[in-house]
């Protein structure tokens, strides 16, 4: 999900480390390499022409198909930062980290395909704070949009910045190198190509990580002989038997690594963090708009939550392998650089540079660098439609032409870039940033769900009610965390728990700020005048029919393929439980 | 005539150029530049892969008796020569 390295700052300190690098590349490997930049800057000339007005450029024609919406969905929340960062949870706590995979996104994605969906779709929002402003007006889309755009931009550079410390950290590359070659050519390709461009992007990457990291657990398997000889070494080797059943070590916070409570997955991570970023961020729903009809729409998050479910093989698995098969020990950054020892980040590259030689290594690097590379195009792509429809469009020039907007958009893009640029080198000297803006981040989506669901769902709620609810829900999560930050004795009554670590405040904090958001959005509503129903045509359920769809047999309804891909998900979590 | 002549001409030459290359550009899908990526990683693999038996690298990878580079390229090659031909753009399609 969003939350990528536990503490980014720590990886900072890489900065300032002497230089170990874990591999070296081949005259191979860098050919692999150049082939990847060579496709992505020819695939942003060649769809330029296909991208002249402005539901071209920011919605992609409304033309992909299921398959592609709902790959380029999935794709653009699998960077490479969280391939390596979940990878190294999995060492450090386990197959625990296997939740924010499963439960936290295959629920959320199924109810956005089968439940919100048909809402974003036929009111032909252009963007989730579009859709606050048909149901909410103005005051919540202006909140919504000034938070997503600024934040977009902060954590794409941070990312950046991240990246690059990887490479550098991996490869030996210098940071300048990896920060501006993979910044400009993200906004050749996006600025071009738009958001067509971006989407077709992000399905070679998706292809991409796959190629490149699946022969690890392969190998990996074979090498250990099996997932129970894998069992049985990791309890050999660490003495506990708790870093391989997925719930039941979570009946109390002292029973498990993460030291976390089962409430605080299901209600914190399942509920509030999963629905509110797989349904509300902007950045994975416009990939679902640009369907080419209501079907496409909805079987996009499917298809994505099926191709999710399987991500942990190549994330998770690495991790768990690694606690068997490595022969030294990985730990913390901080101890990290302080004795030179490798750290839990860098379990994936280790595994990758055991596992492949000269060819399938520059494979691994170039499915690295494309997961970044997307991560960025699509948060410069959602920046780009934010900025120059809900914004630009809605508050600064309301009556320009169509071309206007469109150039707008690509100026948009070239700027968020640079911001982002900007951003990569302000917390080169300011680390702690990072921690900050990540917290940040996260501060927004919980409420925001708050409001679309209860906005989708209910049509008594209000205006008022609507952004009285977003404030207050967002000043709840701001308060809590500046709570904790300052006493963190206070994590007792935030996270029920002293011992609770920062995922699962984290997680307590969403549903903290998503009940306030609810709850004062519900009693504003009372409070004032509803809306007339015929308004809430098209954007309240049981208001209006939704359209019908006609599929010719019943294994093309999308129902039937949710219930498929939900029956596998229960069967997954009692087979690991 | 011969004014006639010329636009028909220009005619031709946008009917051919411009539409041609409009209807390319519908034409040309995404699953064919991934057979294309494919294709070529397959055959770069699996090519390193072959050299690897007559040339051992000094530091081999784990499992390197396996000799992934031959069938994982192998496999890439295949998948994506399916994808380029079936996906082969084709004006007018």
């Amino acid at each position: 999900m969003f939350l990528e390295f536990a503490h980014p700052a720590a990886l900072a300190m890489l900065d300032a480390a002497p230089v170990k690098t874990l591999a070296h590349l081949s005259g191979v490997d860098i050919l692999v390499i150049a082939i990847y930049f060579a496709i992505v800057i020819f695939i942003g000339f060649y769809l330029k022409g296909a991208s002249n007005t402005s539901e071209e450029f920011f919605m992609a024609g409304r033309e992909m198909t299921a398959w592609i919406a709902g790959l380029s969905f999935v794709s653009a929340n699998l960077g490479s930062l969280e391939l390596m960062g979940w990878a190294g949870s999995a060492y450090q706590y386990g197959i625990l980290a296997t939740h924010w995979y499963w439960i936290g996104a295959i629920p959320a994605m199924l109810f956005l395909g089968i439940i919100m969906m048909p809402f974003y779709y036929i009111s032909k929002t252009h963007s989730v704070p579009g859709y606050l402003h048909l149901r909410f007006g103005d005051g919540a889309r202006a909140l919504s949009a000034i938070s997503f755009a600024f934040m977009t931009v902060l954590m794409s550079g941070i990312n950046m910045y991240s990246m690059a410390l990887v490479m550098k950290v991996v490869l030996g590359w210098d940071l300048n190198f990896s920060i501006w070659v993979s910044s400009i050519t993200v906004a050749v390709y996006v600025t071009l190509g738009g958001l067509k461009s971006a989407i077709f992007n992000e399905v070679l990457q998706f292809l991409l990580i796959w190629l490149g990291a699946l022969l690890v657990p392969v190998l990996g398997i074979i090498e250990v002989g099996g997932w129970t000889n894998l069992r049985h070494q990791i309890l050999t080797n660490l003495g506990r038997s708790d870093y391989v059943h997925l719930w039941s070590t979570t009946g109390h916070f002292h029973d498990n690594p993460m030291g976390i409570h089962w409430t605080g997955i299901v209600f914190g991570l399942g509920l509030v963090i999963s629905f509110g970023y797989w349904t509300t961020d902007f950045l994975v729903v416009q990939r679902v708009l640009s369907a080419d009809n209501l079907r496409s729409a909805r079987m996009a998050p499917i298809i994505g939550a099926a191709f999710k479910m399987a991500v942990p093989f190549i994330v998770i698995l690495p991790g768990l392998l690694a606690l068997s098969v490595l022969p030294f020990h990985l730990v913390g950054e901080t101890q990290a650089v302080a004795t030179g020892q490798h750290s839990y980040n860098e379990v994936l590259p280790l595994m990758l540079v055991r596992y492949c030689g000269p060819g399938l290594l520059g494979l691994g690097v170039t499915a690295l660098i494309a997961g970044f590379m997307s991560g960025m195009a699509g948060n410069v792509s959602a920046f780009s439609t934010v900025w120059t429809y809900d914004i630009y469009g809605a508050f600064i020039n309301k009556r320009a032409s169509d071309k206007h907007y469109v150039a707008m958009g690509r100026w948009c893009t070239f700027i968020g870039v640079l911001i982002s640029v900007g951003t990569a080198y302000l917390v080169q000297h300011a680390a702690s940033i990072m921690d900050y803006v990540q917290g940040l981040f996260s501060f927004f989506i919980a409420p925001l769900f708050g409001t679309v669901i209860l906005g989708m769902l209910w049509k008594r709620a209000t205006k008022a009610g609507g952004f009285w609810g977003l404030l207050a829900g967002t000043s709840t999560a701001i308060g809590l965390w500046a709570w904790v930050k300052h006493d963190p004795s206070a994590l007792r009554y935030v996270a029920f728990s002293p011992e609770a670590k920062t995922m699962a405040e984290d997680m307590y904090r969403a549903l903290w700020s998503w009940l306030t958001c609810v709850i004062v959005t519900i009693v504003v509503s009372y409070m004032t005048k509803p809306r007339p129903v015929a308004e809430l045509e098209g954007l309240v359920y049981g208001v209006s029919p939704l359209p019908e769809e006609h599929d010719d047999h019943w294994y093309q309804k999308p129902i039937v393929w949710a219930s498929i891909v939900a029956v596998l998900f229960v069967v997954l979590n009692i087979i690991f439980w | 005539m011969g004014e006639h002549c010329g636009s028909s001409i220009r005619g031709i030459k946008h009917h051919l150029l411009v539409e041609g290359v409009n209807r390319m550009r519908g034409t040309m899908s995404i699953w064919f530049f991934a057979g294309i990526l494919f294709l070529f990683y397959g055959v770069v693999i699996f090519g390193q892969g072959l050299w690897e038996l007559s040339h051992p690298p000094v530091h081999p990878p784990v499992l390197y008796n396996l000799h992934a580079p031959i069938w994982w390229g192998a496999l890439m090659g295949i998948a994506g020569l399916a994808y380029t031909i079936k996906f082969w753009p084709r004006v007018g399609k």
